[in-house]
């Protein structure tokens, strides 16, 4: 869009516009205003109830979360890791184990290519 | 009557006497003139910054360094350019049969045009200001929100170092964007004496300036131009009587893109304002001769300008859209 151009970077990341053109609705500058945060008011919560239903929300997403985790075989204090400790963990265990799984297909078509070759 | 080229210069200079005289008036009556800043620029990216009132005056032990006052505190916003323009066409038969009310009338409406959109340009940055953007006399969709990202007329305008905020949006008290009474107005201008920058200094906002609509005219001199109040049990001296000016814009009625905007009012302080609604000229609208002579025999004049408009510190201007909600 033409016209005027703030330093959207800055409001955005001073929690003064939504993101990069556009900025808060009245609604939502009142959210604000109450006390929510600017991550807050972006997912959409702007009443206590809607907060409520993000925490219980978060609760289940720790569970699953912490069951990935277990099944990945990752040691961790349930009390301590955080959501996003644990989210951590898990992209590198699984970055670890494709990686493993990729040189192990190498590995074994090279084999094959070996024998194939000592049979000729 | 010039038909050839060398009659050339005699047209351009009867052209360029109409379109000149045609600006002066219409710099005269379009009320937005009166209310942006109207400045010329260089640059084609105007980069303006806006301090919100800083916290750098401190007592100072001689010797000791000064306190620094930084950008930081303040909101950065630019504007770029836009280019505009049309042709006005004399043609050979206008110049061979001596038509010179076509001719006239040609420049006159090329001059109208332009100053007329300029106009309404300004008029909708007001009666649309409660929008993050809108679809100019250009027909363009354009971002129109102020350095803290929001619209000139907002309830929560923010500012970087504090969470505090302030609202330009009429209220008298009870409602907000209430009808133009004159208790409405009291109250504003009460509310835009005690206004505090961030820093909780109170920099007062001088609501002298009342802006209406035609519709709102007769209302709006009954409230301030009258010395007394009428209806008043006694006759009372009307304490607005003097203290504020009117300023009746007829592009206030109805937007660009039609939108009835005849009830919306405004209160200006009218040294202020020139901080919140800001036009820079890159090229004033000018009459310009053509350089060849067409195949076609017409003689193009044309008429082009660069400009843009922007919003500074909102705080100066505040508007009601008379919806008392």
């Amino acid at each position: 869009m033409i016209g005027a151009q703030p330093n959207w970077a800055k409001l955005v990341t001073q929690g003064r516009a939504k993101a990069h053109g556009i900025p808060w609705t009245v609604k939502e500058s009142e959210a604000l205003q109450k006390g929510y945060t600017a991550d807050e008011v972006r997912a959409g919560i702007m009443s206590e109830k809607a907060r409520e239903e993000q925490g219980d929300r978060d609760v289940a997403n720790k569970e699953q979360v912490i069951k990935e985790a277990k099944k990945l075989g990752i040691s961790f204090d349930e009390g301590a890791a955080t959501v996003g400790d644990l989210n951590v963990e898990i992209q590198k265990v699984k970055k670890e184990k494709a990686a493993k799984a990729e040189a192990k297909k190498i590995a074994d078509a090279e084999k094959k290519n070996k024998k194939g070759k000592d049979n000729k | 009557m010039p038909i050839t080229t060398n009659d050339f210069p005699a047209l351009t200079d009867d052209l360029q006497e109409i379109f000149n005289e045609g600006a002066k008036r219409k710099i005269s009556e379009n009320m937005g003139f009166k209310v942006f800043e109207v400045l010329d620029t260089d640059r084609r990216t105007f980069d303006h910054l806006v301090l919100h009132g800083v916290s750098g005056i401190q007592e100072v032990t001689p010797g000791q360094d000064l306190p620094s006052i930084t950008t930081e505190e303040g909101d950065t916003i630019t504007w770029t350019q836009r280019y505009f323009g049309a042709v006005a066409n004399v043609t050979k038969a206008m110049r061979k049969f001596d038509l010179h009310e076509q001719i006239d009338d040609v420049a006159r409406t090329l001059v109208d045009d332009a100053f007329d959109k300029v106009d309404q340009s300004f008029a909708d940055y007001l009666s649309q200001g409660a929008s993050a953007s809108h679809v100019d006399v250009y027909g363009k969709t354009i971002s129109t929100v102020g350095p803290d990202g929001l619209q000139l007329f907002h309830a929560l305008h923010t500012n970087p170092i504090t969470g505090n905020t302030y609202t330009n949006i009429i209220s008298d008290g009870t409602n907000d964007n209430p009808k133009l009474t004159r208790e409405a107005i009291v109250y504003q201008r009460s509310l835009g004496k005690l206004m505090k920058d961030p820093n909780g200094i109170i920099r007062p906002v001088n609501y002298d300036l009342l802006i209406v609509s035609p519709g709102d005219e007769d209302l709006a001199e009954r409230l301030i131009g009258s010395e007394f109040l009428p209806g008043s049990a006694n006759n009372d001296k009307n304490p607005l009587y003097k203290k504020m000016k009117i300023i009746v814009w007829p592009r206030l009625a109805a937007a660009a893109d039609g939108t009835d905007t005849s009830a919306y009012w405004y209160l200006a302080d009218s040294t202020g304002v020139k901080k919140t609604l800001k036009s820079k000229f890159a090229e004033r609208p000018t009459l310009d001769p053509p350089d060849v002579v067409y195949r076609s025999k017409n003689w193009g004049f044309s008429c082009d300008f660069f400009y843009t408009n922007g919003i500074g510190y909102q705080q100066y201007i505040a508007q009601s859209d008379a919806t008392e909600a």
